[in-house]
């Protein structure tokens, strides 16, 4: 039998087809079919300047926007040459730390309700909501806040946002005690997680599976520890594995993830000192506000940059960094105009979801809820 | 990378098949070279075998379209990542129009739905890919959209039809 799953099912997280082929509740077959979410965004990038590209990166992967900023604005910074101010570096690590949580928050509430707890979402909603004021706090946007930009961040992080980061850090970890009451030693939870959605290692990493579904296998490989970037070689911090590489061992992955950014946004805390928030190159940021009221120079100089555009030197650069699903790519080619020549983005949901066939072959049909909702797709960025 | 990984590398191509790297080209501190597209696959194959340089993890792979800037239209570029050394590396191999390449699903699975997009969006072929069907885009699309040449409205738009069946309007 054939069954068709989706594309309005609520545990594919989006708008995904899956075709099963099925004897009985065994699933023989899986075939996926994506591109209900394709909204071009490699070739809009293309027509675009370097900084009206930004915004296109937010939708992506909609949970976790500014990880997405952050990857296009180090890719582009490495083509432009700039050197970031320590400041900045450390609010992006914060602001990315925190993109973590809240994404594992709502990996964990959905993935949860989708098995058939309906109580962990409820909390989990609960402090996603604070992160969500957070960001609106340093960049005025709850969801698509494009708050990383070429050069910089847009906005200093306030004493306000800090003490209410410093807070966070301090609640947050109770409430995972609090999850995990609900789930880690729950029976009914553990019957339909352990030893579901198996994969080896090696068969993970020839399907080309990054991130905590492959560090579930107990392979060590995390961007941030093995390729640092924005300064994370000065934080202290472990990869985080598990064992068997099944649908538990992933929520255990994550679970121990979401108190390790916890430990580095208190590391960066620590690190946050007064500084610019800017490079210092006039091509690429735009003059502060008073100067542009005040100084017609400036006037000027704002106004060609914005309609404009910075030019970039020509070359090319793969630059890749850690999101919560996995290695994000942006392979960027510049021909020396302001509009990047080609953007190809390597999106780890998009590669993760190929080892859905190999997961999912053989278990049963109630399974393969299980199994998307661990490998936790978001498929804004699987269709681009 | 560091010069001594990055040479370690495409000395063992060099050794094995002499005159195979076209092209060294590092960019940023990253390594690429260029191959022939006859020899992409055997160069690809001894970069994930060789035990020392165990390119195990295909990152990316996609295509650039030079219309008009080089003699073959398509450039594919391949992004190797070895997880013993963390280092990565650009493959890259020239496409004319028209023109296949085998495809590398035998060496990574990895490839598989990355190849097909690629075949979507430009219209390379790749030899020996077991199901080159359109990924992201409906059966009956026409064109290859990141072509340069294909404009930013698309040719023509979709009005989803009562009874199944798919129309289009051109665009003026």
């Amino acid at each position: 039998m054939i069954l068709h799953m989706g594309p309005q099912h609520p545990s594919t997280h989006g708008v995904l087809r899956v075709d099963l082929e099925l004897d009985g509740e065994v699933i023989l077959r899986v075939i996926p079919h994506l591109g209900h979410l394709h909204r071009g965004i490699e070739k809009l990038a293309e027509n675009k300047t370097y900084h009206q590209v930004i915004p296109l990166t937010d939708r992506l992967d909609y949970l976790s926007p500014m990880v997405n900023n952050f990857g296009y604005a180090l890719a582009v910074e490495r083509l432009l040459g700039i050197q970031m101010p320590e400041r900045a570096q450390v609010i992006r690590v914060i602001m990315a730390e925190l993109t973590r949580i809240q994404s594992h928050l709502v990996w964990m509430g959905t993935h949860v309700l989708d098995i058939g707890a309906m109580s962990p979402i409820m909390y989990c909603f609960r402090e996603r909501e604070e992160i969500l004021d957070i960001f609106e706090m340093v960049a005025g946007a709850r969801m698509n806040p494009s708050y990383i930009r070429v050069g910089g961040v847009n906005g200093d992080v306030m004493s306000a946002a800090r003490d209410k980061i410093a807070e966070f850090t301090e609640t947050f970890p109770k409430h995972i005690i609090e999850y995990e009451d609900l789930l880690t030693n729950n029976p009914i939870w553990i019957n339909r997680t352990k030893g579901v959605g198996k994969i080896t290692a090696e068969e993970a990493i020839n399907l080309g599976t990054t991130g905590p579904t492959l560090r579930s296998c107990g392979f060590k490989w995390d961007l941030r520890k093995t390729n640092p970037y924005s300064g994370y070689e000065n934080y202290q911090f472990d990869f985080i594995l598990g064992k068997n590489g099944d649908v538990y061992d992933r929520y255990r992955v994550r679970i121990e993830e979401m108190k390790q950014s916890i430990d580095l946004i208190k590391q960066g805390l620590k690190k946050l000192k007064p500084g610019p928030i800017y490079a210092d190159d006039a091509k690429v940021i735009p003059p502060i506000k008073e100067k542009v009221m005040t100084d017609i120079g400036a006037l000027i100089h704002h106004f060609k940059i914005i309609s404009e555009g910075f030019k970039v030197p020509e070359g090319e650069v793969y630059q890749a960094i850690e999101t919560p699903r996995g290695e994000l790519g942006f392979y960027i080619v510049s021909d020396g105009s302001s509009k990047p020549y080609r953007v190809k983005i390597k999106t780890p949901s998009f590669m993760n979801l190929m080892a859905l066939e190999t997961l999912a072959t053989g278990r049963l049909l109630a399974d393969i809820v299980a199994i998307i909702g661990s490998m936790d797709i978001v498929l804004g960025e699987i269709d681009k | 990378m560091t010069m001594t990984q990055e040479h370690s590398a495409i000395k063992k191509l060099e050794q094995a098949f002499p005159g195979v790297v076209k092209k060294i080209i590092t960019a940023f501190g990253d390594p690429g070279i260029l191959v022939d597209k006859e020899d992409v696959k055997r160069v690809c194959c001894l970069l994930k075998e060789d035990k020392e340089l165990s390119f195990d993890l295909l990152s990316d792979l996609g295509g650039v379209d030079y219309q008009g800037k080089k003699d073959k239209r398509f450039e594919l570029i391949y992004q190797l990542y070895s997880t013993r050394t963390h280092q990565w590396l650009r493959v890259k191999t020239e496409v004319g129009e028209n023109e296949s390449v085998p495809t590398m699903t035998g060496i990574w699975k990895a490839a598989d739905w990355p190849e097909r997009e690629c075949h979507e969006m430009f219209g390379i072929e790749f030899d020996g890919h077991p199901d080159l069907l359109r990924l992201l885009t409906i059966e009956e699309f026409d064109g290859f959209p990141l072509r340069k040449d294909y404009p930013l409205l698309g040719k023509a738009e979709i009005i989803a039809g009562h009874e199944g069946g798919v129309q289009w309007r051109k665009r003026d």
